[in-house]
C-alpha cells in the first residue's frame, strides 16, 4: 500500500511537471522551470522512499536532502516576480 | 533567473535531471563506502533539520500568498500559499511523529510518521497539479480565501484525526520495525 501510494505521488508529480511545462510555452513565464526542475527533484525523492530497504540508510538521507533542494526551488519560484499583464 | 535567461529550458531540466541522477549512481557503484545505515540519534537531528526547513518554507510561501492578495489578487498564489498551509502542517506533525521521538499525543512509530509523510505528499502533489490550471486572474468561488483555508484545514484535520485517533482504519505503511521517514 505505502508504495502505491508512492507512486501515485510520482504519478502526480509527472502530471504537475507536463502541465506547467504546457503553462510555460503557452505564457512564456520562464520562471516557471523552477517548479518544474522541483519536480523533477520530487519524483527522485520519492523513488528513494518508495525503494529503501532498511530505515536510516544513505536513501533516507539522500531523499531528504532532495526534499529541501525541491522546497528551496518551489521557494523562488514563488517568490520570483509575478508577470505585471494577465498570463 | 538572469543567469540561466540564456539557457534553454530544456537544457536546464535534462541538466537537473542528470546532475541528481550522480548521487544515485554513485551509492549504486560503491555501495560499501556510501549505501550505510546511520545512527538513530544522529539519523534524527539531521531529519529535524531537513523537515524544520521544509516547514518553514511551507509556512512563509503560505504567509505570502495569504497576506499579499489583497494587493495583488493574484488566485496562483492565494491558492498554492494556501495548500502550502496544508503541506507545512503536515510535515511538521510528520517531523513530530518520528519513531525516535517522544510521543506526539498517541505514542509514535514509524507507520504514524510515514501515514503523516504520505498525507503531506498526496496532499503537495495533488495541490501543485491542480495549480497549474489556476490562473492569477481566474475567478470562480472556490477559489475565494474562505473556500481555500476550510479546505485546506479540513484535510489537514481529517489527516490530524485519522492518523492519531484511528489509526487501524488507515492502510499500514511501515515495512521495517525501524524504517524512519
Amino acid at each position: 500500500m505505502k508504495r502505491s501510494l508512492e507512486f501515485l505521488v510520482i504519478l502526480l508529480l509527472f502530471f504537475a511537471a507536463v502541465a506547467y511545462w504546457k503553462r510555460m510555452a503557452r505564457t512564456g513565464n520562464r520562471d516557471l522551470i523552477l517548479y518544474l526542475a522541483a519536480f523533477i527533484i520530487c519524483i527522485y525523492s520519492e523513488t528513494f522512499f518508495a525503494s529503501y530497504k532498511t530505515g536510516f540508510d544513505t536513501y533516507n538521507v539522500l531523499g531528504h536532502i532532495y526534499k529541501v533542494i525541491a522546497f528551496y526551488l518551489i521557494y523562488r519560484g514563488y517568490l520570483s516576480p509575478r508577470p505585471t499583464v494577465p498570463t | 533567473m538572469k543567469r540561466l535567461g540564456q539557457i534553454s529550458p530544456r537544457t536546464i531540466l535534462a541538466g537537473t535531471f542528470a546532475v541528481f541522477l550522480l548521487p544515485v549512481v554513485m551509492v549504486g557503484l560503491f555501495p560499501a563506502q556510501l549505501d550505510t545505515v546511520i545512527e538513530k540519534s544522529t539519523y534524527l537531528v539531521f531529519h529535524n533539520v531537513a523537515e524544520f526547513f521544509s516547514i518553514m518554507v511551507s509556512l512563509s510561501v503560505f504567509s505570502m500568498g495569504w497576506f499579499t492578495f489583497e494587493q495583488s489578487r493574484d488566485r496562483h498564489a492565494l491558492f498554492l500559499g494556501t495548500a502550502f498551509l496544508a503541506v507545512g502542517l503536515l510535515d511538521f506533525m510528520h517531523t513530530m511523529s518520528n519513531a525516535a521521538m517522544p510521543a506526539f499525543i498517541s505514542p509514535n512509530s514509524t507507520n504514524k510518521s510515514t501515514q503523516f509523510w504520505l498525507a503531506a505528499r498526496l496532499f503537495d502533489s495533488t495541490a501543485l497539479l491542480a495549480s497549474a490550471f489556476v490562473y492569477p486572474e481566474s475567478k470562480t468561488r472556490w477559489l475565494s480565501k474562505k473556500a481555500l483555508l476550510t479546505s485546506a484545514l479540513t484535510a489537514t484535520g481529517l489527516a490530524f484525526t485519522g492518523i492519531v485517533f484511528f489509526p487501524s482504519y488507515l492502510p499500514a505503511t511501515a515495512r521495517g520495525s525501524d524504517s524512519p521517514h
